[in-house]
């Protein structure tokens, strides 16, 4: 026995190397059908998806080399698959390249326009159920059809989900949109009052090319689309919800004579809620700081016209708060999550708010206290213009 | 028959490490919802004397396992009953939570490989460790203790930006009866499972200063709960009750720079440590069990058939994660009555027959 010990663990050694190894689930990148991006569009009937879901090809997908990538054709391959469900449709791709769909690189999912009036929630139990999609997937809402925008092709990138993404980061760091994961709307949708958004993708036409254009965001009441934002509104809403990260303000100049352009530094802001005589207040403070960046006018900026040109500011933002409400209030539904403000802070009084919240909403008195503090000139300290 | 020896430290971190197995991936969200962390609160202040009893237990009857007390306290015949069932009790949390794990990682992380493959080579593995023995296991535990209180902090820095105190707004909203369910849920699960410690006491260097160690592993064991319950909650919001493990999804949302991502691996990794430490302990109370009613010298022979039989309880005990959710409340009162029922009844009926029997019990231990 002692000396059958080495022999058994060496015996032992060589199965649990030759079985052990290697993936049970392996799967060989020629064998699988990478998605980076899904568009979901109404189908022939109501209850017909008709998905876009785009394929890389990874031997185009490779970085050109010397003589130029231009004639090697498409990296990617949007196939169209229809289906009851979302599986279903997905899998529809397996009958026409023989490869499995693979979803832990879908980053974008966008919802043609018709689809998503009629309601987007059966789609996402699919993203949420499925182990290989992402939580962090980007949702977009297309002004048309989702499939129309997964075929725009771009100049600076070689898949047009990448280009999608790259607008997508580059333009929320601008405030002109916020960025919305499936997890943020999934959020937003279990909410009892919030109106879930996602940011409007619309097709522009220049000459002969086509362009990704992001802009605004879709507001959706329950699940459904009733309407969007316009980029004034859009920020109206980002001032609110403290999203304010970057991005313009632009007044005209202390003596009319011209326009300033000021960069936001830095922004918060702070929503509190008060109930009186049945009545809903919403108090909403913000704070922000600006660096004048611009100016077209010849107008002194000097001490005595900060505090103006500050006030100017505050009104800038006051009129896009305030813009963003009525379109809110006009499609009655609560993109600021205001309904759920109330209730985290009179769990009591929100019994009897409940149920007619969609009434309450548009009547909600804002209270705004916005305050605009200018901090740098930049390298001019005097207008340029010749001396008088 | 019982050789090995534990010291103080070792101890805490056996119970400590032992509460962690239950925590990493695991989530006790769903019917508590946001006010969980108030339910993790007000479960270890009702676990507090039932500690102290286990504690009071293991000083009275300093040098024997809770089946040789059950034994001294009800004689032989009920003795014997009660520790029967004891050993039933430690066999299915076994299942229990070796079904856990294979379904962690087939509904987790790779789905098309079968259940019975990750079942039996998990359980292979805490066989092996109970074969070495619980005293290297308890000197394991202080690597393992660690592992937690890397992840949970680590991630919660990540997740950081991703939290808002709203989530916890409003405090209390959860009804009366389902905090009390939720409560009784983490007092009589992740907790009341401390109830094997009383399997080791024989192997303790002393139990001069149990009841403080014991509260110590508590303790540490519920501050892990609470920092991963609020976490969850802070970060998940509304959609925190629906997934099969809040916690995966909450590491899922950590996405720095589009490098630092898909953390959740990380936790699978923990997790799988903290499970095979859990699982191992409560495989040797089975098998030490077992092995005194069964009065064998030593408990190894047991290794094999003990494994055998709780991997096939664990494959044929639920048929889907659905019927696991349905009798969740049937584990629950099963647990309630072994670790927080049985064992004050026992210290009573020890107190009203005034045992131990100082003469007899020396004599025992000599």
């Amino acid at each position: 026995m002692k000396k059958l010990r080495p022999m058994l663990i060496i015996i032992i050694a060589f199965v649990t190397l030759l079985t052990l190894p290697g993936c049970w689930s392996a799967k060989g990148l020629s064998s699988l059908a990478i998605v980076t991006g899904i568009g979901i569009d109404k189908g022939a009937s109501l209850d017909q998806l008709l998905l876009t879901i785009q394929i890389v090809k990874p031997s185009q997908a490779q970085v050109p080399s010397s003589e130029g990538g231009k004639s090697r054709g498409k990296a990617f391959w949007n196939a169209t698959c229809a289906g009851e469900t979302m599986i279903g449709a997905i899998r529809e791709v397996t009958h026409l390249i023989g490869k499995e769909p693979f979803l832990a690189h879908s980053n974008v999912i966008i919802f043609g326009n018709d689809f998503a009036t009629t309601g987007v929630k059966k789609t996402l139990d699919f993203f949420l159920r499925n182990p290989e999609t992402q939580p962090t997937a980007l949702i977009l809402v297309a002004s048309g059809r989702a499939g129309d925008i997964l075929n725009v092709e771009s100049e600076a990138e070689i898949l047009p989900v990448q280009n999608i993404i790259k607008i997508i980061k580059g333009a929320a760091a601008i405030s002109q949109f916020k960025v919305i994961t499936i997890n943020d709307f999934t959020n937003n949708l279990m909410s009892k009052t919030t109106a879930p958004i996602a940011p409007l993708v619309t097709i522009t036409q220049n000459g002969n090319r086509q362009n990704i254009y992001v802009s605004g965001l879709a507001v959706f009441k329950k699940d459904k689309l009733v309407g969007a934002l316009n980029d004034m509104e859009t920020r109206g809403l980002l001032w609110t919800t403290g999203d304010v990260k970057k991005g313009l303000i632009l007044i005209t100049s202390p003596e009319d004579t011209g326009n300033v352009a000021f960069e936001i530094s830095k922004s918060k802001s702070k929503v509190t809620p008060e109930i009186k005589d049945g009545r809903v207040i919403i108090h909403i403070e913000v704070r922000t700081e600006t660096n004048l960046v611009e100016q077209t006018s010849a107008d002194k900026i000097y001490f005595p016209v900060v505090a103006l040109l500050e006030e100017r500011q505050a009104e800038v933002i006051r009129q896009e708060i305030m813009a963003a409400f009525d379109k809110s209030a006009e499609l009655s539904a609560d993109i600021f999550g205001f309904g759920d403000i109330v209730y985290k802070n009179f769990p009591a009084q929100w019994q009897s708010l409940e149920d007619h919240w969609d009434e309450v909403y548009p009547r909600i008195d804002l209270v705004l206290d916005i305050k605009v503090t200018m901090r740098e000139t930049g390298l001019v300290t005097q207008p340029v213009s010749p001396e008088k | 028959m019982v050789n090995g020896k534990i010291s103080e430290t070792q101890f805490v971190m056996i119970i400590t490490a032992f509460l962690q197995g239950s925590v990493l991936a695991l989530s006790f969200n769903a019917t508590t919802k946001h006010d969980t962390w108030l339910a993790v609160l007000a479960g270890f202040i009702l676990f507090i004397p039932v500690t102290l009893c286990y504690a009071s237990l293991a000083k009275r009857f300093a040098g024997l396992n809770l089946m040789q007390m059950s034994e001294a306290i009800l004689g032989p015949y009920w003795g014997k009953g009660i520790s029967l069932m004891y050993s039933w009790f430690f066999l299915i949390l076994l299942a229990l939570n070796v079904r856990d794990l294979g379904n962690f990682y087939t509904i987790q992380f790779m789905p098309e490989t079968p259940l019975p493959f990750f079942i039996i080579v998990f359980a292979a593995v805490c066989a092996y460790a109970v074969y070495i023995g619980i005293e290297v296991l308890a000197r394991l535990g202080v690597f393992f203790v660690a592992i937690p209180f890397i992840i949970i902090p680590f991630t919660s820095l990540l997740l950081f930006k991703d939290m808002s105190i709203s989530a916890f707004l409003p405090i209390f909203s959860a009804p009366l009866k389902e905090f009390i369910h939720g409560t009784h849920i983490i007092t009589a699960i992740p907790l009341g499972e401390t109830i094997m410690m009383l399997m080791f006491i024989p192997s303790l260097n002393s139990t001069e200063r149990i009841t403080k160690n014991a509260l110590l592993g508590l303790f540490f064991g519920t501050i892990c709960l609470l920092a991963v319950s609020v976490r969850n909650t802070a970060v998940l919001g509304y959609t925190e009750y629906i997934w099969s493990s809040p916690s995966l999804q909450a590491v899922r949302l950590i996405d720095i720079g589009n490098v630092l991502t898909r953390l959740d691996v990380l936790i699978g990794i923990g997790h799988t440590f903290m499970m095979f430490f859990k699982c191992s302990l409560l495989y040797y109370c089975v098998v030490l069990s077992l092995a005194q009613l069964l009065r064998l010298k030593t408990y190894t022979p047991l290794i094999l058939p003990i494994g055998l039989i709780a991997i096939t309880l664990s494959m044929i005990m639920n048929a889907s994660t659905v019927e696991r959710e349905a009798t969740g409340d049937a584990h629950l009162m099963q647990a309630s009555l072994f670790s927080l029922i049985f064992p004050p009844v026992l210290l009573l009926i020890a107190k009203l027959r005034n045992l131990p029997d100082k003469r007899n019990y020396s004599e025992k231990s000599n």
